[in-house]
């Protein structure tokens, strides 16, 4: 029987890197680092209006990721933050679990420690208002633009 | 790597007619499916869960619509308990709630958003399992434990639910 007296929250990232003939690099970081934001953000839920939802996510690959919107931004190694194009899916076989994928293309980037990519809400400035989580673990990447990265991220939440 | 979980603990206290206070016991709760379900709906679309229209009397029925800490004796009645909460912490909210004024056991608790009717709030967090008490699990929980005599409250105590809701690091 699962103990539902606590509730948890994790989640893991999933990195493919297909080249132009079609071939993949897979790097699964198994599990991601939640963010104290997103910790914070629960409780201010249940006191007062607080939206977090990945609702107005990014769909471009642009430089810098749009204000105002939500999504999984990846930087350039010591430069500037791009926009992954990204998609939800909502919780369904798992009920507490949610799905981001974003995908990147088209511009040479390099992505070396994990604290380059990123999954929040409603980014201003290239940071998010809310950090939902970082990757805990991430391989240097040097990325091609003829090359294409997709990143899924599943955040789960689940008694515990 | 950081994970976090949600956990919940209930204080039972109670208040004597002349004033003395007296800590009964300490459970911990239960996570429904519903809230369980409704964090990773509201990472995709803002979803209600603010606890903003609290219970303000100690009614049997507790008021459509309001959200707090209710409980029901073991006759199956629902009452309301005087709810209010505070944020101590980024990672704590606590409600209390009050009651007296009438002889009850308090048979299980819940703490929820949105009292509708008889036994279908939408309850988050509850002394026994699923909140609402509308789809029936078989979990039992310290509060189970607690004897009768603990449970059981005269018209002139006053009880004191306490309950801490929680997000730590594990």
């Amino acid at each position: 029987m699962k103990n539902k007296s606590s509730a948890g929250i994790c989640g893991f990232v999933k990195a493919v890197v297909t080249d132009a003939e079609g071939n993949e690099r897979v790097h699964l970081d198994e599990q991601n680092t939640i963010h104290a934001n997103y910790r914070d953000a629960l409780c201010d839920a249940l006191m007062g209006a607080n939206n977090i939802a990945l609702d107005n996510v990014f769909n471009g690959n642009a430089t810098p990721p749009p204000n105002g919107e939500d999504g999984i931004a990846i930087k350039d190694n010591g430069a500037v933050w791009y926009e992954m194009d990204c998609d939800t899916t909502p919780p369904s076989r798992a009920a507490g679990d949610v799905v981001i994928v974003g995908v990147f293309t088209g511009v040479a980037i390099d992505i070396t420690i994990a604290a380059e990519v990123v999954l929040g809400h409603n980014f201003n400035a290239s940071v998010p208002t809310t950090t939902i989580a970082n990757p805990t673990t991430w391989p240097v990447l040097n990325l091609l633009a003829t090359e294409t990265l997709t990143i899924t991220w599943t955040i789960k939440h689940f008694y515990s | 790597m950081k994970q976090y979980k949600i956990v919940g603990t209930i204080d039972l206290g109670v208040t004597e007619s002349d004033g003395t206070k007296k800590h009964v016991a300490t459970v911990k709760n239960q996570i429904s499916f519903a809230w369980l379900s409704r964090l990773g709906q509201n990472l995709i679309e803002d979803r209600d869960m603010i606890m903003n229209n609290l219970f303000g009397a100690n009614t049997q029925y507790p008021v459509d619509g309001e959200d707090g800490i209710a409980f029901y004796d073991t006759d199956g009645l629902s009452y309301s308990m005087i709810t209010t909460k505070a944020h101590p912490t980024a990672n704590t909210v606590v409600f209390t709630g009050t009651f007296t004024g009438t002889a009850v056991i308090m048979n299980s608790l819940v703490l929820g958003l949105g009292w509708i009717n008889q036994g279908t709030i939408h309850g988050f967090f509850s002394s026994i399992g699923e909140g609402g008490f509308t789809i029936a699990q078989s979990a039992g929980t310290t509060w189970d434990n607690l004897s009768t005599a603990q449970k059981t409250f005269t018209a002139v105590q006053a009880v004191t639910i306490v309950w801490t809701v929680e997000v730590i690091a594990y």
